[in-house]
């Protein structure tokens, strides 16, 4: 699904944000991004979403070369991707509803289409009964398993997440987390950036380890029956 | 996953609309998150819309004042005559030649002969010097022509008629005070190129301040304007609800432009008309038409759309 290849990053002369980082993640897998701050997570995920380009090699998604693809062209390759940030980032001036329904009303889907996916999502997150309230009524948790619903709601084939439990204490970024398993479940494959080594460590999935731009280590895969 | 744009495969087509749908949807969806958007704050609506209004009422109060007055002198510039004075030795079949060849004149449309007869009675009865005007030996006033030209507009055609006449040998003095109907014309012009530097002037005005509500609505929204590109929304999409919020200032400004300016008219009217009579003249101010009404409207419409398609591009320019 994603493939980095000796990608470098430098934003400015003496500033590289990436350094020759070569990876490879498969479809339906899910994989964690550590690395202190500053080590390059965010530039990644930038570069996934196009919101950033390469200063050299090459990342192909999804059977995509980002190389090729025009500035035009942006709006829908990120349309096959689900985000979820790091501060949720919900519009606070509409309802749980139509956050979530946000990322289909951009695709152009039908209201009936949208109605039927926006509940399936909120299902997902055990958020249904909510859909009527606005953000800022919600716990932290909550908020942040709408921000989960939108990313899932289009179906994405592939999941970023940047510090999804970031502002969350251990006992609501576990559930997150488990979530998030859950779906990687149902077949999306997941990169998520987090620097809570004591969840993931008990979670049993790839880690990928960024240290100062460059790729420490690309971690190790576990079966399903947790052997190496 | 795809890069190509709109894709309508048969298989997604019934989960999503059609193009044409979609884009009619967007620009519902767009007009109408807009208005809720303005609604919701009034007050700094209606401010923006009464700085955008003032700014077009300007120039287009004195644009009607100025189109006003330019009524008024052609209605003056119409009754404009000149009076030839002929010689004093001129005979009656001299006259009679003359008068012939005025008639002849394509650059008169009419003119009136006064025999030196008729202009003594006039005079006599006019100024009350009967008795002054019987005591002279003879009749000292010449005979004269009143010609009213075909052209009244044009002060270059006009000025070669007087010199023509004026040198015809039947003429004595060509009276025409056309220095004063060209300084006039003058002032007007002048007028009017200020009023277009005025309204040039505050047409900068109008999209400096629809361009700046419309950068602080951004900056205020970045956060979620950053989202909504984050999900692929196209810049298109994003454009669109804030380019229908300018071009919204836009045509509410133009309308409270032409409200004021047509009370402003409507204010003056009376005293106008008043002012018309005292110097028994039938003159009354014109209000603004529809035409004009409307297309300070668009005009208005069309700053705030380019203002705001602007100022976005170039926030758009700025973002991930």
């Amino acid at each position: 699904m994603i493939h980095f290849e000796r990608v470098t990053k430098q934003y400015s002369h003496d500033h590289e944000a990436l350094k020759d980082v070569t990876f490879h993640l498969p479809k339906r897998e899910m994989a964690f991004l550590t690395g202190h701050s500053g080590a390059g997570k965010s530039t990644l995920l930038k570069l996934l979403l196009l919101a950033e380009r390469p200063s050299e090699g090459e990342i192909i998604v999804n059977n995509i070369p980002f190389k090729r693809v025009m500035r035009s062209q942006i709006p829908y390759i990120r349309r096959n991707m689900g985000v979820i940030f790091q501060n949720v980032k919900l519009l606070n001036e509409v309802t749980v509803y139509d956050n979530v329904a946000l990322p289909l009303v951009i695709g152009g889907y039908r209201r009936r289409e949208i109605n039927r996916q926006v509940r399936s999502a909120l299902d997902k997150v055990g958020l249904l009964d909510k859909e009527k309230m606005y953000p800022l009524t919600l716990s932290g948790g909550e908020q942040q398993r709408v921000g989960i619903a939108r990313a899932i709601v289009g179906k994405p084939p592939l999941l970023l997440a940047d510090e999804p439990t970031g502002n969350l204490d251990p006992g609501l970024s576990s559930e997150i987390m488990s979530l998030l398993e859950e779906l990687n479940q149902m077949g999306m494959t997941m990169l998520i950036a987090t620097h809570d080594l004591a969840l993931i460590g008990r979670l049993k999935h790839r880690i990928l380890t960024l240290h100062k731009g460059r790729m420490l280590s690309t971690g190790v895969r576990f079966t399903d029956d947790g052997k190496a | 996953m795809m890069a190509k744009r709109n894709q309508p495969s048969a298989g997604v087509s019934s989960l999503r609309y059609s193009w044409l749908s979609q884009l009619f949807m967007g620009h519902a969806r767009a007009c109408f998150s807009s208005i809720v958007r303005l609604s919701r704050t009034p007050f700094a609506t209606l401010l923006t819309m009464i700085v955008v209004g003032i700014s077009l009422a300007l120039p287009l109060g004195l644009f009607v004042l100025v189109q006003n007055a330019q009524m008024l002198s052609q209605q003056w510039n119409k009754g404009q005559q000149l009076s030839l004075f002929l010689r004093m030795d001129v005979s009656q079949s001299e006259v009679d030649e003359f008068l012939v060849k005025l008639q002849l004149d394509p650059q008169i449309s009419s003119f009136q002969y006064i025999t030196p007869d008729e202009a003594l009675s006039e005079f006599q009865e006019a100024a009350g010097m009967k008795t002054l005007l019987e005591s002279l030996p003879s009749n000292p006033l010449p005979g004269v022509v009143i010609v009213t030209p075909k052209e009244n507009h044009s002060t270059p055609s006009m000025r070669r008629l007087v010199s023509r006449l004026k040198h015809d040998p039947q003429v004595d003095l060509v009276q025409f005070d056309y220095r004063w109907i060209e300084r006039l014309l003058t002032i007007i012009l002048l007028l009017k190129k200020f009023v277009w530097a005025f309204a040039m002037l505050l047409g900068v005005g109008v999209i400096m301040v629809i361009g700046n509500t419309i950068r602080l609505a951004t900056e205020n929204h970045r956060n979620e304007l950053e989202i909504i590109r984050l999900m692929g929304a196209t810049n298109a999409f994003i454009r669109r609800p804030l380019l229908y919020t300018g071009t919204i200032f836009g045509v509410l400004g133009g309308i409270i432009a032409w409200l004021c300016v047509d009370f402003m008219i409507l204010w003056l009217q009376s005293t106008v008309t008043h002012l018309a009579n005292l110097y028994s003249s039938h003159f009354h101010l014109d209000e603004l038409g529809l035409f004009m009404a409307l297309s300070m409207i668009m005009m208005g419409g069309g700053l705030g759309f380019l203002a705001s398609y602007v100022v976005i591009s170039r926030e758009l320019r700025t973002m991930a």
